[in-house]
């Protein structure tokens, strides 16, 4: 292995968003290494443009794909302060409404103490087609900050997007819930 | 926290081998990972063999070169973050290998004044060490004093992994205006026993599923600790 190598693959070790390899922080200083690497497909694929068809961008130079600064994610538009947040499930629908139970997350509640209506108004559209008995949502109250100083409160519910169960899961729960079920002393 | 963040942000990153070229808004809305609305308002930056960059909205910003994958929300509830990478790497990408994770909570906020901030650097690397320099970082001019960069403090003994590590850094802010800001990042890192190489990304998705609501509220307490300064100096 020669230094260069072994010093890429010492840097891909931590998990900050700054872009060290292997680090797990998010920022982004390797970017203009692979860009030098796009740069040089890229004369490589300028030689052969005709026998190319790029599926991913319309035609475009090189200059326009790589922008001279990128935008950091941390200069967004807005920023946003969560104020509340609840999990809640829908335990009815109506033809306005729902009605949902709820968890105080900024408490670290663990059990549901609230149940609340809300309009089916307020749900964007994605979201309406979504909804059914049982789902899972977030619903945030925050201060949305403008980059000129204005703020203002927002009220937000998002359903959430949860991993569909395995085999294998469902099978350890059924075990699982078959164990519990014989410790428990009924009388 | 006790001080209302200016600007603040979560991001998942995962070390790993990927395959960039196929992180597109497109391939999300074809797994279902993405909406159709989603993709609306996706804005793609570069979606190239070794390197993908898109935003879509101001929630959701994704970042893939060969080892890395990062994904960045700005927008709560930072649920929705973890909801996509772990159905990203759970149902679509199941045996991509990833060896490594953080979770990273970043905040800028405002201490009120310029010289609140000065007094906190000061109290968290005070300048007497320094010897004879000290007396040299202060400057002879108000505009041109020095004085704390970067501090980062980290935590390696933890009951709730194999291996890894909290690390806590402290910088002054850029985002935040008349000197006034602090900005802490705190990169929760993970690491698995490499002996599984056929793993994929189960183990550590699993770990991301059982932390990532330990973590955020873990990082926000260590960013309130720092907040807590403003009252103390």
């Amino acid at each position: 292995m020669n230094g260069q190598a072994a010093e890429n693959l010492a840097l891909y070790d931590n998990t900050t968003s700054i872009s060290r390899f292997g680090n797990t922080t998010g920022d982004q200083v390797f970017k203009s290494k692979f860009y030098e690497d796009i740069m040089e497909n890229l004369s490589m694929v300028k030689k052969h443009e005709n026998e190319i068809v790029d599926t991913t961008y319309p035609k475009s130079n090189i200059i326009d794909i790589f922008p001279n600064k990128i935008p950091n994610p941390q200069e967004t538009r807005y920023s946003f302060s969560v104020l509340q947040e609840w999990e809640g499930y829908v335990v009815s629908i109506a033809k306005d409404t729902f009605t949902a139970r709820l968890i105080d997350i900024t408490r670290n509640c663990t059990m549901e103490e609230e149940e609340a209506d809300f309009p089916l108004d307020d749900l964007d559209d994605t979201d309406r087609s979504r909804i059914s008995l049982g789902a899972i949502f977030r619903w945030v109250v925050s201060y949305r900050r403008s980059p000129g100083g204005t703020k203002d409160r927002l009220s937000r519910i998002v359903f959430r997007n949860l991993p569909a169960w395995t085999a294998k899961e469902i099978e350890k729960n059924r075990h699982d819930a078959a164990e519990w079920a014989g410790q428990l002393n009924v009388e | 926290m006790r001080i209302e963040p200016e600007n603040n942000s979560v991001s998942i990153v995962l070390v790993g081998s990927l395959n960039p070229a196929i992180f597109h808004p497109s391939w999300f809305v074809a797994n279902d990972l993405l909406s159709k609305s989603d993709i609306e308002s996706a804005e793609v930056e570069i979606v190239h063999r070794n390197i993908a960059i898109f935003k879509v909205g101001d929630w959701l910003r994704i970042q893939v070169d060969p080892n890395r994958f990062v994904a960045e929300t700005t927008e709560p509830p930072f649920i929705r973050l973890f909801d996509i990478v772990v159905r990203t790497f759970k149902e679509a990408l199941i045996h991509t290998p990833i060896i490594k994770m953080g979770i990273n909570r970043r905040v800028h906020f405002s201490v009120g004044d310029e010289e609140t901030r000065n007094k906190i650097g000061m109290k968290l690397a005070p300048q007497e060490v320094w010897g004879e320099w000290a007396s040299h970082i202060a400057g002879k001019e108000k505009e041109k004093h020095g004085g704390l960069t970067s501090l980062s403090m980290s935590q390696i003994d933890l009951d709730d992994r194999e291996d890894g590590y909290i690390t806590a850094k402290v910088t002054p802010s850029k985002l935040v205006k008349n000197g006034a800001g602090i900005f802490i990042e705190v990169n929760d890192h993970y690491e698995i026993n490499k002996e599984d190489p056929l793993a994929g990304a189960t183990p550590i998705i699993d770990i991301l599923r059982k932390q990532f609501d330990v973590s955020i509220r873990r990082s926000e307490w260590i960013i309130d600790q720092i907040m807590d300064l403003k009252e103390k100096v």
